[in-house]
């Protein structure tokens, strides 16, 4: 054989390589961010087995404050519309807007009635939605982690034309706290 | 020497034997005198009382290296000079070899290579007396300040072999296929935000055995050994909370048969992870302790966590010791004995932080959060 045939052949099973590589890591990447979604999908529902305890713990005290607890209904709609299949930040970001307004709605409910603030069911249930609500935090930013990192993929050169002829991926949304970034007069220009 | 392996008595039968150090005691017998007490300190005033000490003897610790320096200097200029005069076929070294040869009966060619080796070796001599002297103020300084920082931990020297009975409980301990054993260990109390817990600080020496096989030009096949000498420290604690977990990367471990990948990419890129089952490790790495753990992966290099089937749980680094003062601790010209003693004893009184060890007690303390409040 020839060293120029040697040369095109060893230089053409390079080009496979890198193809097959960067097919699957773009793969891999989509996945990681699905798994990333169904993780924020699992503390979501979770803090939807505690919203029935809490509201029945506040139903007595806040009948004057009937907001906080139509919030809590709206909210655990909201949750359980979360879609498994595909990311859905849109209503996620409704979901989180929803939860912050349904903590401090408790915060207000429980100072004005100081036997609500010194129940330990309710400390208990007050404790473990804010820690659900840290995990939640950690894992939306786990996903945004991770779609960074697939859209890094899927548009860094070359690998753009790679998912453009074989992958065919469009770029995911990130989360983003709509609620707090309003909240700023600076918007960036990306 | 230590004061924690030997027994009291022994420890201050050696205390009293020591004379007091004045001004007009040598330097090299005031050296050895509180190398020994510092080796022997076992409260924090011991070790106060030895800066103290020399404080007031009332001149820089330093050995006089003029002797070594002009040994040293004598011994390069020596080397280069016959060096040039051999290489540029100068007259004076056809002199002189043949004037050696003509007294020695010794070949000319010899003297070529023999002196210029010679004079090296003198160079090599005064340099090794220099730095040994050297040394000797280093580690005098070294063993106060890290015995100021141990007493300040609260951390005590206890045999290694409270960590090495778990050498084959663990994975992480279990490196090396030659030779693997605890060097020594310390047994400290750490009060953290969740939880309080004694540890074991530890530091693991292991040796990895390669086989090489070259073949030489006579074509003839020859197998040789070659020893990889590697450190790694950690620390040791009760962890009752979780059986059956390894998280590390770079190192696989047979212990545990069921590896599982969180959600978080940069995590897996950081640790892979192993368990009895997969549900154990799904239960610890929630959202926020995955997080935890990357920025930990990112701050501590070569971390490992293991817990084993009797709830003992290691983390481990590839720091060679974590019982030890960070490096720029110590480099500061304003508390350097051998330029101010007055400085150096008033460094010996600062809070000291072990910054290793430090990260790793933050970590185990995180760890048991979920668990403790």
């Amino acid at each position: 054989m020839e060293l120029n045939t040697i040369i095109a052949l060893v230089g053409l099973a390079l080009v496979v390589m890198f193809v097959i590589t960067t097919y699957n890591g773009i793969v891999n990447a989509k996945n990681a961010v699905k798994r990333a979604w169904a993780s924020v999908l699992t503390q979501e529902r979770q803090k939807n087995k505690i919203l029935p305890d809490l509201q029945d713990a506040v139903s007595r005290y806040s009948e004057f404050e009937q907001s906080v607890q139509t919030q809590i209904t709206e909210l655990r709609s909201e949750v359980s519309k979360l879609k498994d299949s595909t990311p859905d930040v849109e209503r996620l970001q409704t979901v989180e807007a929803l939860s912050g307004k349904v903590l401090k709605g408790l915060q207000v409910t429980m100072e004005a009635y100081p036997d609500l603030k010194a129940s330990d069911l309710f400390q208990k249930l007050m404790r473990e939605i804010t820690e659900q609500q840290e995990q939640i935090g950690a894992a939306i930013r786990i996903y945004n982690h991770n779609v960074e990192a697939f859209n890094n993929q899927i548009q860094n050169f070359p690998n753009n034309v790679v998912n453009s002829l074989l992958n065919r991926e469009k770029e995911v949304e990130t989360f983003t706290d709509t609620g707090a970034s309003e909240g700023f007069e600076y918007q960036p220009n990306i | 020497m230590s004061a924690d392996t030997l027994d009291q008595t022994t420890v201050e039968q050696i205390k009293a034997s020591l004379p007091k150090v004045t001004p007009r005691l040598s330097i090299e017998k005031a050296v050895w005198i509180w190398t020994v007490k510092a080796e022997l300190a076992q409260t924090l005033d011991d070790v106060y009382e030895v800066g103290a000490s020399m404080a007031d003897y009332g001149r820089p610790i330093r050995f006089d290296t003029k002797q070594e320096t002009f040994g040293l200097w004598s011994g390069l200029f020596s080397t280069a000079t016959f060096s040039y005069f051999m290489y540029s076929g100068h007259d004076i070294y056809g002199f002189l070899t043949a004037l050696a040869e003509a007294y020695t009966g010794i070949d000319r060619q010899w003297f070529g290579w023999g002196v210029p080796a010679v004079f090296a070796l003198i160079t090599l001599f005064w340099w090794r007396r220099r730095s040994n002297k050297e040394h000797k103020i280093s580690y005098l300084a070294d063993t106060l300040a890290n015995k100021v920082a141990m007493f300040q931990y609260g951390l005590k020297e206890v045999d290694a072999a409270v960590v090495g009975r778990h050498i084959n409980a663990f994975g992480e301990l279990r490196r090396g296929n030659h030779e693997r054993y605890i060097r020594n260990a310390h047994q400290g109390r750490h009060q953290g935000r969740n939880w309080s817990f004694v540890y074991e600080a530890y530091r693991l020496h292991y040796v990895d055995e390669e086989v090489v096989r070259t073949t030489g030009p006579d074509n003839e096949e020859r197998t040789e050994r070659r020893y990889h000498h590697y450190d790694r420290s950690g620390i040791m604690l009760p962890f009752p909370w979780v059986k059956g977990i390894h998280l590390c990367k770079g190192f696989e471990t047979t212990l545990y048969p069921a590896p599982y990948t969180p959600a978080s990419m940069q995590f897996n890129n950081h640790l892979h992870c192993r368990g009895v089952d997969d549900m154990t490790l799904a239960r610890l790495l929630t959202p926020k302790m995955v997080e935890r753990l990357t920025r930990a992966a990112q701050e501590i290099p070569g971390l490992c966590i293991e817990v084993n089937q009797e709830g003992q749980m290691l983390i481990a680094c590839s720091d060679r010791e974590v019982v030890v003062l960070p490096e720029d601790t110590r480099g500061n010209k304003n508390h350097d004995p051998r330029i101010t003693p007055a400085g150096f004893n008033e460094f010996l009184h600062y809070r000291f932080t072990m910054d290793r060890l430090d990260a790793l007690l933050r970590l185990a303390d995180d760890l048991a959060a979920p668990y403790t409040r």
